[in-house]
C-alpha cells in the first residue's frame, strides 16, 4: 500500500503523463467521435497494404539486428576481443544520427550506378532502393538499442552462472546457448520491443529509400494523409495511426507481461564483475568480423556523409570539387549558432525530465497496487510509437492555440518542443529504468525500512543512487536523438526556435542539400565529443 | 547523489524554462505571417517590412508549403487560429479554405492592375508569385543536342529510366504538375511515361540533386530550384518546353479568425508592391506585377507567357474539386 | 600419489600481489581446507585449480594431466579439467529446473538419456532431494538450493571436488546437517576434496589436513592436531583461538 507522500507524487506523476503523454492524442480522438465515417480508412486497401509491408519490414529488421546484436554484444561484453570500448562506443553510433541522414547517406552509398559503392566496383552490385535496402538500413540505424540493452544485461549477470556451467563440462558455445543467452530473454524481448516499435514509427528511412522503391508503410501513408490530405487532414492521419497505437498497446502490455514472468534476479549483492571469457584462436578471426561490421554499419555511411559535405557540387568526385565551402555557408547563417543553442538547450533539459519522469513513472509502475500502474506504464510508452507528424499536430490541436480561450498559447515557443520531444523519449526512460530497478533486490530497500527510514528516505538514499548509474545511460540514450529531431520540429517551431533539425530539413530540402550533410557531421562530430567524454566521466562499460 | 539533490537541481532549469519562454501573447500589435518561402527569402523581407510597418511586430514561421498547411489546418480544427496571412505555392488548398470560410475576402489596391486570372472571383485570395514547372536536365551526361525540348519529347523511348518527378503523395507542387499535365495531354501522357519508367519521389530538392549527381538525369521540376542549383556551379540545364511551363499560381489570402485584419491588408499590399516582388525576383521565380523582369537567368516573362499552361479561376476550381480523383489515379498508375 | 599439485603459483591482479608464491598438493581421497580470513586468497586458489582464473606463474597439476603450466604455455579450459565445484551462491540456473540443473553436466559429457535419468535419480536420493526433480531454484530453500548445488558437481563423479563456502549462507541447524552431508560423501565416494573455509569448526571437523593461509602465503598447513598442538606462529595461534 502506499502511504500519503507516495499517494501525492502518484497523482503528480499520473497527471504529468497525461498532460504530456495522453492530452494530446485524446484531442484528437474527440473530434472523431462524430466523424465515425473517418474509421473506414482503417480497411482502405492502401492502409492495409502499407500495414502488411510495416510488418513485414518491422520483423525483418528485428531479425537481421538479433541475428548481429546478440552474439556482438556478448563479444563486446564478456570476451577478450581486442577493441572493446572502441566497438562499445561506436557500434552505437547509428543510433544518435537522426534516421533520415542514415538514408541519405546510404543512398549516396548504394545508388544504382551513381552510388559510391557501385562506381567503385565498376558495376552495378548493389541497389539501396529495394524491400532489402529498407530492412537493411532499418537495422542499420536501430540496431545499437538491442546492444545496448543486452549488453547491460550481459554485464550484470551473475558470473557464476557460467562458472559452474564451465565446470560441469559445458564448452564456450554450450554454455552461450543453454545458459547464458536463456537467462536474458527478458531482456532480449524488452529490447525487441523497443526496436520494433522504433521502426513502426520510423518515417525518415523509408520514406527516402521506399517512397522510390514504391514501398509504402504507414508512416508514409500517415504522412500523405496528415500533410496533403487538405482541412481534414489531421484527422485522417490520425485514424490511421490508430493502427500503429495498437501495436504498440499491444505490444507494451506483452512486454511487461513477459516481464513480469521472467524477471529473474541475475544480479548479486556483490559487486563481480563477470569473468571474461577467453577467444582462444577465435580472438582475431571475430575482431575482424566486428571490423567489418563497424565499418558496414558505422564507417560506410559516415564516411558517405562527411564525403559529400566536402563537395562542391553533388557526385562529382573529382578532387577540385572538394572544399569547406560547405561549411563556409553554414557558419555565415546567423541561424546556425541559435539552432544549436537551442537543439542542445531543449536535449538537456528534455533528457533530465525524461530521466525524472522516467524514474517516477518506473518507481510507481513497479510499486503501485492494482491495474493503474500497469496503465501508467503503457500511457506513458503510447507516443514512442506514433510517428513524429501526428504527435507535433496532436500538440498543436491541445496546446497550440490554448484552446480556444486564445489566452495562453505555447505554439512555436521551447515548452512546446520540450512537451513534444518528451513524450515521444519518455518511453525509452521508462522501459530502460523498470528492468533495472527491478534488478535490485528489494531487500535492499526493506533493510532500509527496517532500519528507521521512512518510504521516501528509503527511495532518496537506497534506490535512486543505486538506479542513478543506469539513469545516465538513459540520459544519453533519451537526450542525444532529440538533439537532431525533425519530423515534429519542422511543424512545431517558430521564430527564434529553429533547431538543428528544422535547419537541416531546410537545407537538405532546397537551399544546399550539401550544406545539410555539413551540418550532419558538424552534429556527428559534436556528439562524437559528448560521448567520449561521458565515457570518460564514468569510466565503465555500458 | 541522492534524489532530493537530482530534484532540486533540476526544478531551477524547468521553472526557468516554464517562465521565460512560454507566454506566446502578443505584444501590441502582431501580425503572424506562415509562408512556404526560404529561409533566406523570408530574411530579405524582415528589414524592408520592419522599415515600412515599424508599429507592427511581424512574426513568421516557415518550411515547405505542406508543413504551413498542416499546421494552419490543425490549428484550424481548434477553432482559432494563429496566422494572420498565408502565403504558399498550393493553390488547391486556397480554394479548399475559401469553400470552408476560412478566408477574409480582400483585394489589394496595390494588386488591381493584374489581369483578371491572378484574383479569385470572390475575391478570397491572389496570386502573389509565380513559380513555373520546366524540365532539367544534366549537361555532363546528355548534350544539347540530344536534350528534350518538349513535353512531348520525354515520351520517347530514348529516356526510359532516366526521368524523375517530384511525387503528389509528398509535394503540393507535384500534384499541380501532374493536374495539369493530364488537362493538357490527358492520362496517355503519364501512360507513355509510365512506360519509360517514370519514378515520382521525394519533393523538388530530390529530383534536382538526382538531377545533379546523374541518378534521374532528367526532371519535371520547380524553375527556381533549378537555377538556385545552377548558381551553386552544378552542371545543368534549363528547358523551357515548347508547349510551355507548368503555372504554380501560389496565392495569399488573410485568414478570417485573424484578430489584426487591419494590419494584416497592409502587409498584404505590401506583397504586391514593387520591393516584396523584386525579393520574389531574386528567389527565382516570376512576379506577377512586375512581367518585364525576371529571376537572373531565366527567360523573360513575355516569352514565357505566350505558351504557359492556360489557368483561371475556373479551371482552378476545376482541378481542385478532381484532386483526390488525379492523386488516386496517378497514384495507381505510377506509384504501383 | 598426489591428485592435485601446484607448483610456484603466483597471481598479480593489476600490480597487487595476491599470492606471492605457493605450492601446495593434495593427495588422493584427501579432504583438504584452505583456511583463512576474508581476503587471503583461498578462494583465488580454488579458482584456479577450476581453471576460471590462470595463475600469473607457476604450474598446475591434476591427476596425471598438467592442465596449466606458464612456461610452457599450457592452460586447459575449465570445461576439460573434470572437476567438480559448488559455488558459494550455488549458481543454480534459475531457468532451469532442479532436475535440468543436474543433468547438464551429463548432457555435456553425451552420456545416454536412460543413463542421466538413472544417474540423477539416484544421486537425488543420495542427497534427499527425491520428489523436488521438477521444482525451479526459486521455489526450493537455501538447504534445498544447496544440495542441488552439490548433487550436481557430483553427478558425472569428479575425481576433485572444490568447495567455495558452501555453508556460510546457511543456519546453524542445515549447518550441521550439510556437515554431516559432506561428511558422508568423503567416506562413500574415492574423491579429493578441497573445502574452502572461514569457518575453523567446520574445517576441523572434515579435513585431513587444514592449509592456514594468510595473505597469499600459507602459514602452516598439517592435520588438525598437529596445528592445534604445534601452531607455528602468532598467527595461526590467533586464528584457531588456542
Amino acid at each position: 500500500m502506499l502511504n500519503r507522500l507516495q499517494i501525492k507524487l502518484y497523482s503528480v506523476t499520473w497527471i504529468l503523463v497525461f498532460v504530456i503523454c495522453i492530452l494530446p492524442l485524446l484531442s484528437i480522438l474527440i473530434r472523431l467521435v462524430p466523424r465515425s465515417e473517418l474509421l473506414s480508412l482503417l480497411w482502405e486497401r492502401a492502409v492495409l497494404k502499407s500495414l502488411l509491408l510495416t510488418l513485414q519490414i518491422g520483423f525483418s529488421a528485428l531479425f537481421l539486428a538479433l541475428m548481429i546484436g546478440l552474439p556482438v554484444s556478448y563479444l563486446i561484453t564478456r570476451t577478450n576481443i581486442p577493441g572493446r570500448t572502441f566497438f562499445q562506443t561506436w557500434l552505437l553510433f547509428p543510433y544518435f544520427i537522426p534516421s533520415f541522414l542514415f538514408a541519405i547517406s546510404w543512398v549516396v552509398l548504394a545508388l544504382p550506378q551513381v552510388g559510391l559503392l557501385n562506381r567503385l566496383a565498376g558495376k552495378d552490385w548493389i541497389s539501396i532502393y529495394t524491400f532489402e535496402g529498407l530492412v537493411f538500413v532499418t537495422c542499420n540505424a536501430f540496431f545499437p538499442i538491442i546492444v545496448t540493452s543486452v549488453s547491460k544485461g550481459l554485464a550484470s549477470m551473475d558470473p557464476s552462472l557460467e562458472e559452474a556451467a564451465r565446470i560441469c563440462g559445458g564448452t564456450p558455445r554450450k554454455v552461450f546457448f543453454k545458459i547464458t543467452l536463456p537467462c536474458q530473454i527478458p531482456v532480449i524481448v524488452g529490447a525487441s520491443i523497443l526496436f520494433f516499435l522504433l521502426t513502426l514509427s520510423s518515417f525518415g528511412i523509408p520514406a527516402i529509400l521506399g517512397n522510390p522503391s514504391k514501398l509504402f508503410v504507414l508512416t508514409t501513408q500517415i504522412y500523405t494523409f496528415s500533410k496533403m490530405g487538405g482541412l481534414d487532414g489531421v484527422n485522417k492521419g490520425f485514424v490511421v495511426s490508430l493502427w500503429l497505437m495498437t501495436f504498440a498497446v499491444a505490444l507494451t502490455t506483452v512486454g511487461s507481461w513477459l516481464n513480469r514472468k521472467y524477471q529473474v534476479k541475475l544480479t548479486t549483492g556483490k559487486a563481480s564483475r563477470p569473468s571474461l571469457m577467453s577467444l582462444g584462436k577465435w580472438r582475431i578471426p571475430c575482431f575482424v568480423l566486428l571490423a567489418i561490421l563497424f565499418l558496414l554499419f558505422v564507417f560506410l555511411p559516415l564516411g558517405a556523409l562527411f564525403l559529400s559535405s566536402f563537395l562542391k557540387v553533388a557526385g562529382v568526385l573529382q578532387l577540385d570539387n572538394f572544399g569547406f565551402h560547405n561549411y563556409h555557408y553554414l557558419f555565415q547563417m546567423n541561424e546556425t549558432v541559435t539552432a544549436f543553442g537551442n537543439s542542445f538547450g531543449l536535449a538537456f533539459l528534455g533528457g533530465l525530465i525524461c530521466c525524472g519522469l522516467g524514474f517516477l513513472v518506473s518507481y510507481f509502475a513497479t510499486r503501485a497496487p492494482g491495474r493503474s500502474p500497469r496503465l501508467l506504464e503503457n500511457a506513458a510508452t503510447l507516443p514512442f510509437s506514433m510517428p513524429g507528424t501526428v504527435i507535433a499536430l496532436a500538440l498543436i490541436v491541445s496546446f497550440g492555440t490554448g484552446w480556444g480561450w486564445g489566452g495562453l498559447s505555447i505554439m512555436g515557443t521551447p515548452l512546446l518542443l520540450l512537451i513534444a520531444y518528451v513524450s515521444k523519449d519518455l518511453a525509452i526512460a521508462v522501459q530502460s529504468i523498470i528492468p533495472a530497478m527491478g534488478q535490485i533486490d528489494k531487500s535492499l530497500e526493506e533493510a532500509g525500512r527496517v532500519s528507521g527510514a521512512s518510504s521516501f528516505e528509503v527511495t532518496n538514499r537506497i534506490l535512486f543512487p543505486l538506479v542513478f548509474p543506469s539513469l545516465q545511460g538513459v540520459f544519453l540514450l533519451s537526450a542525444l536523438p532529440m538533439i537532431s529531431e525533425l519530423t515534429m520540429s519542422v511543424l512545431l517551431f517558430g521564430p527564434g526556435t529553429e533547431t538543428l533539425g528544422t535547419l537541416i530539413f531546410q537545407l537538405q530540402d532546397y537551399s544546399n542539400p550539401l550544406a545539410a550533410c555539413a551540418l550532419a557531421s558538424v552534429v556527428v562530430i559534436v556528439l562524437s565529443i559528448g560521448m567520449f567524454f561521458s565515457r570518460w566521466l564514468s569510466r565503465s562499460t555500458l | 547523489m541522492t534524489l532530493k539533490r537530482l530534484l532540486l537541481v533540476l526544478l531551477l532549469p524547468v521553472l526557468l524554462t516554464i517562465l521565460f519562454f512560454t507566454s506566446n501573447r502578443s505584444k501590441g500589435k502582431t501580425v503572424w505571417i506562415y509562408a512556404s518561402m526560404y529561409k533566406d527569402v523570408v530574411a530579405e523581407f524582415e528589414k524592408p517590412l520592419k522599415e515600412a510597418f515599424p508599429e507592427i511586430q511581424i512574426r513568421w514561421y516557415q518550411s515547405g508549403s505542406e508543413n504551413v498547411a498542416a499546421r494552419v489546418n490543425a490549428e484550424l480544427s481548434t477553432g482559432l487560429s494563429q496566422a494572420d496571412l498565408i502565403l504558399t505555392s498550393d493553390p488547391f488548398w486556397f480554394v479548399e479554405l475559401k469553400k470552408g470560410n476560412h478566408l477574409f475576402p480582400y483585394v489589394s489596391p496595390e494588386s488591381l492592375q493584374l489581369d483578371s486570372k491572378y484574383h479569385d472571383p470572390e475575391g478570397a485570395f491572389s496570386i502573389n508569385r509565380l513559380p513555373v514547372g520546366v524540365i532539367v536536365y544534366n549537361k555532363a551526361s546528355i548534350s544539347m543536342e540530344q536534350a528534350p525540348r518538349s513535353w512531348d519529347d520525354l515520351k520517347s523511348s530514348s529516356w526510359r529510366g532516366k526521368i524523375s518527378m517530384p511525387s503528389p503523395l509528398e509535394s503540393g507542387t507535384a500534384l499541380t504538375f501532374v493536374s495539369q499535365l493530364v488537362r493538357k495531354k490527358g492520362w496517355p501522357y503519364f501512360e507513355a511515361l509510365k512506360k519509360n519508367e517514370l519514378l515520382s519521389a521525394g519533393g523538388n530538392s530530390a529530383v534536382m540533386q538526382r538531377i545533379e549527381t546523374g541518378e534521374k538525369p532528367v526532371g519535371i521540376v520547380l524553375l527556381e530550384n533549378a537555377l538556385q542549383t545552377k548558381k551553386r556551379g552544378a552542371n545543368i540545364e534549363i528547358v523551357y518546353p515548347s508547349e510551355g511551363v507548368i503555372p504554380v499560381p501560389s496565392p495569399i489570402a488573410i485568414l478570417a479568425k485573424s484578430k489584426n485584419i487591419e494590419s494584416a491588408k497592409k502587409i498584404y499590399d505590401f506583397f504586391f508592391q514593387d520591393t516584396a516582388q523584386r525579393i520574389y525576383l531574386g528567389a527565382n521565380v516570376y512576379s506577377p506585377t512586375l512581367k518585364s523582369l525576371a529571376p537572373e537567368s531565366a527567360k523573360p516573362f513575355s516569352e514565357i507567357d505566350k505558351t504557359v499552361f492556360d489557368w483561371n479561376a475556373k479551371i482552378l476550381s476545376e482541378l481542385q474539386e478532381n484532386k483526390e480523383t488525379i492523386k488516386n489515379k496517378f497514384t495507381e498508375m505510377i506509384l504501383q | 600419489m598426489n591428485r592435485v599439485v601446484l607448483s610456484n603459483i603466483s597471481k598479480t591482479f593489476s600490480e597487487t600481489s595476491v599470492i606471492p608464491t605457493l605450492s601446495l598438493s593434495i593427495g588422493e581421497n584427501e579432504f583438504l581446507s584452505l583456511l583463512g580470513p576474508s581476503g587471503c586468497g583461498k578462494t583465488t586458489i580454488i579458482r584456479m585449480i577450476a581453471g576460471l582464473e590462470n595463475p600469473t606463474q607457476g604450474s598446475i597439476q591434476i591427476g596425471e594431466d598438467c592442465v596449466f603450466d606458464s612456461e610452457k604455455g599450457i592452460s586447459i579450459p575449465p570445461e576439460k579439467r573434470g572437476l567438480g565445484m559448488v559455488f558459494q551462491s550455488y549458481a543454480l540456473w534459475p531457468h532451469m529446473t532442479v532436475l535440468e540443473n543436474i543433468a547438464f553436466p551429463l548432457k555435456c559429457q553425451k552420456v545416454s538419456p536412460s543413463q542421466i535419468k538413472e544417474r540423477c535419480e539416484k544421486i537425488l536420493a543420495q542427497v534427499q532431494l527425491g520428489g523436488l526433480e521438477n521444482r525451479k531454484p526459486n521455489q526450493l530453500s537455501g538447504g534445498q538450493q544447496q544440495r542441488v548445488a552439490l548433487a550436481r558437481a557430483l553427478v558425472y563423479q569428479p575425481k576433485v571436488l572444490l568447495l567455495d563456502e558452501p555453508l556460510s549462507n546457511l543456519d546453524a541447524n542445515l549447518r550441521e546437517e550439510m556437515c554431516e552431508q559432506i561428511g558422508q560423501i568423503k567416506k562413500q565416494s574415492p574423491i579429493s576434496m578441497i573445502y574452502v573455509t572461514h569457518d575453523q569448526n567446520e574445517a576441523v571437523r572434515l579435513s585431513d589436513r587444514i592449509a592456514i593461509l594468510n595473505k597469499g602465503k600459507i602459514e602452516q598447513i598439517g592435520t588438525p592436531s598437529e596445528l592445534r598442538e604445534k601452531p607455528a606462529n602468532e598467527f595461526v595461534r590467533n586464528f584457531l583461538k588456542i
